[in-house]
């Protein structure tokens, strides 16, 4: 009941979706388009509150057992509830000009701002990164250093051959290499699927074992 | 459930105080520079509490609401009350006694991608993957053959082999005669890594310049 009722649901979801997709039997093409990929995108949608509830349930944690820098909890669930019942119960939800006051002023600037902050690190990530200490990590240094100075104008204006050369390292090496793990990964994909779909690989049903 | 409307004088009054908002959060996340402080850490937790809920927020507008108000009271479709009922049982997670409830849903849609993955939507995609790797070896162009798209063409095909041998687990290539595919293997995703390190050195500089951009021109008007 708690092991082998989720495996042949698993089963039968994985297998309606391979038939639906092989072959042309109406009732279950059909059953497939109405019901299968409605009820995912329905049930997938129901339980999106799972992490957020978990986070909530976190810092209600941190507050009662008074952690360090626990006072920080406070703010969270303070923006999480406002956010939230804003959010939920203004008219309009994520379009309402008051929940976008807030929206755009403080997730997007925050989002912005966090993301930026990594631009300072540069520094040191390069200092850490571009040291020719082998063959591989000259290479490294290298390729960086003509894609950085490629892709500004003053990098043309000191060699004309500068974003040629970029050009090249992104289109011809970068896009290669990003081909060769993109097979690898869909291959490694397939693989797993089946592995999921005939019951091999059970690490998602280990949910209080 | 047409919802509550703040009055438009609240949210207009409101509008002086954004951009200060947006210094105040900038200035507070970037105080991070000097050294961990509590205006630091009041943004941070203040950015994760928004984002989860705005998360939260627009799967409800997008897809719980129009599914309830539409499929099911508009048009009847009460079958959807069961994946409703399914996905409400991963709810069951947090609670020790009562966690394998929730492998039903995390079944259902573990199969459901595992099948999804093995059909053509997804065999497609490899397939033109692959056929888009075999380029032509020879480049005929209207003056001739074109020695640089083809070398380019050879290369681009030896470097996708190189990378996937790199990760070829089935045989023994990291001793013997086959090691030194790992060697150039390494050295050519060595040069895209670096290619992507300055793409990415690239984008961060000008996620920097669109803040300062913002503190510049919209808060102190200098342009």
């Amino acid at each position: 009941m708690r092991r082998t009722v989720p495996l042949i649901l698993s089963f039968t979801a994985g297998i309606l979706m391979i038939l639906d997709s092989y072959f042309k039997i109406p009732i279950i093409n059909n059953f497939a388009t109405d019901y299968l990929m409605r009820s995912i995108s329905v049930s997938v949608a129901w339980a999106a509150g799972l992490g957020s509830l978990n986070l909530i349930r976190l810092h209600i944690r941190h507050i009662s057992s008074k952690r360090q820098n626990y006072q920080f909890s406070y703010v969270l669930i303070g923006v999480w509830l406002f956010m939230l019942t804003c959010g939920i119960f203004l008219q309009g939800n994520t379009a309402n000009p008051f929940y976008q006051f807030f929206y755009s002023n403080i997730q997007v600037n925050l989002s912005a701002a966090v993301y930026s902050l990594a631009s300072f690190y540069l520094a040191s990530s390069c200092y850490r990164a571009f040291r020719a200490r082998s063959v591989e990590s000259t290479v490294l240094l290298v390729s960086a250093a003509i894609v950085m100075i490629g892709s500004v104008p003053v990098g043309a204006a000191i060699w004309s051959g500068f974003p040629a050369i970029q050009g090249w390292l992104l289109k011809i090496v970068n896009d290669s290499v990003i081909r060769g793990w993109s097979i690898g990964l869909t291959l490694g994909g397939l693989s797993q699927s089946v592995r999921n779909l005939v019951g091999i690989e059970r690490g998602h049903l280990q949910a209080g074992e | 459930m047409q919802g509550v409307n703040v009055p438009a004088g609240i949210t207009a009054s409101l509008q002086p105080f954004g951009i200060y908002l947006g210094v105040i959060v900038t200035f507070g996340v970037w105080s991070m520079l000097y050294r961990e402080n509590p205006f630091y850490r009041i943004c941070e937790f203040a950015y994760v509490g928004s984002a989860s809920a705005h998360g939260l927020v627009t799967t409800f507008a997008n897809t719980i609401k129009p599914g309830v108000l539409t499929n099911i009271i508009q048009n009847g479709n009460y079958w959807e009350i069961i994946p409703i009922c399914l996905g409400c049982l991963i709810y069951f997670q947090p609670f020790r006694t009562k966690m394998w409830i929730a492998r039903y849903p995390m079944a259902y849609w573990v199969g459901y991608n595992a099948g999804y993955a093995l059909t053509m939507r997804t065999a497609m995609p490899l397939l033109t993957q692959i056929r888009q790797t075999m380029l032509p070896v020879i480049v005929r162009t209207a003056n001739g053959i074109s020695l640089v798209d083809s070398i380019n063409n050879i290369l681009f095909s030896l470097f996708v082999l190189f990378t996937m041998s790199y990760f070829l687990f089935s045989m023994n290539v990291y001793t013997g005669r086959y090691s030194f595919l790992l060697r150039v293997a390494r050295v050519i995703m060595m040069v895209a890594f670096g290619a992507g390190f300055g793409t990415g050195v690239g984008t961060r500089i000008s996620l920097l310049i669109g803040r300062l951009d913002f503190l510049f021109s919209e808060w102190l008007t200098l342009y």
